[in-house]
């Protein structure tokens, strides 16, 4: 059974848009859409998610527009989706920036670990 | 089981990678579009989830993180939407690069401390082989 943000991420797939592609070209914030579709941001309410709706493509009587609306309906009343931090642990980031002499790699990693975990929360 | 000190950069030579990347292409951009969909292949057809974050550039001074395991790539949310779309593409295009030539020494990173680790052992003239064939 699909969650609001598996659907949403499956009706964009559908459009053949990427997540850039798709922000861009409907004027959305990436980084919301993306925890949306991650379900870390519960579903918006009202004329936003109509909007989303429009922008994937749905038309009122589809039965995905149905399965759309029931969807959030169904995530609103649920809690979202909470990596812990042992979850966030185990994503292990790789880089590979040329570090600067006097820079303190555990630092730059504690703050690319922050960062991380910013996507992570709602 | 093999362990971060096993860990071996492989030197390929600018042949060797124009090999790999033809085969990719082949793969990931079969209708052989100009310019290459770089997102399209990463996101569509490798499955990965591209994360736009905030500031990461600016916190970290990196445009982007790989978490191969996940399938997931961290990148600057101002990059990714930048309109110069170079950019974006070029910071895909190189995480790209490790995706297909150096999945197996990040799949030997099980930690932040393995990573930390790894850079720490790992001797500069590996690290510079890595980015620079990627």
């Amino acid at each position: 059974m699909d969650t609001f943000g598996g659907f949403f991420k499956k009706l964009r797939i559908k459009q053949g848009l990427t997540l850039r592609h798709f922000c861009l070209e409907n004027q959305l914030d990436a980084s919301n859409i993306s925890k949306l579709e991650r379900d870390v941001l519960p579903p918006p309410k009202g004329g936003t998610l109509d909007r989303y709706a429009l922008a994937l493509g749905l038309k009122p009587g589809d039965d995905d527009f149905y399965t759309f609306h029931d969807l959030a309906a169904t995530a609103n009343r649920t809690m979202p989706s909470y990596l812990t931090e042992e979850e966030i642990e185990e994503k292990v980031p790789v880089f590979f920036r040329a570090l600067r002499s006097d820079e303190n790699k555990d630092e730059l990693m504690k703050k690319i670990k922050g960062v991380i975990k910013k996507a992570w929360r709602p | 089981m093999a362990s971060l000190d096993d860990i071996n950069t492989p030197r390929l030579s600018n042949k060797a990678i124009l090999k790999i990347a033809d085969e990719a292409l082949i793969q990931l951009n079969p209708n052989q579009t100009i310019p290459v969909p770089i997102d399209q292949a990463i996101e569509i057809v490798m499955g990965y989830v591209i994360i736009p974050c905030p500031d990461l550039q600016s916190i970290s001074g990196c445009d982007a993180a790989l978490a191969i395991k996940d399938k997931e790539i961290y990148i600057d949310e101002d990059i990714y939407m930048s309109e110069k779309y170079k950019r974006y593409k070029f910071t895909l295009a190189h995480e790209l690069g490790h995706i297909i030539l150096h999945e197996d020494i990040f799949l030997l990173l099980d930690s932040y401390d393995d990573d930390i680790d790894f850079h720490k052992k790992c001797p500069a003239d590996a690290l510079y082989w890595l980015e620079w064939q990627a």
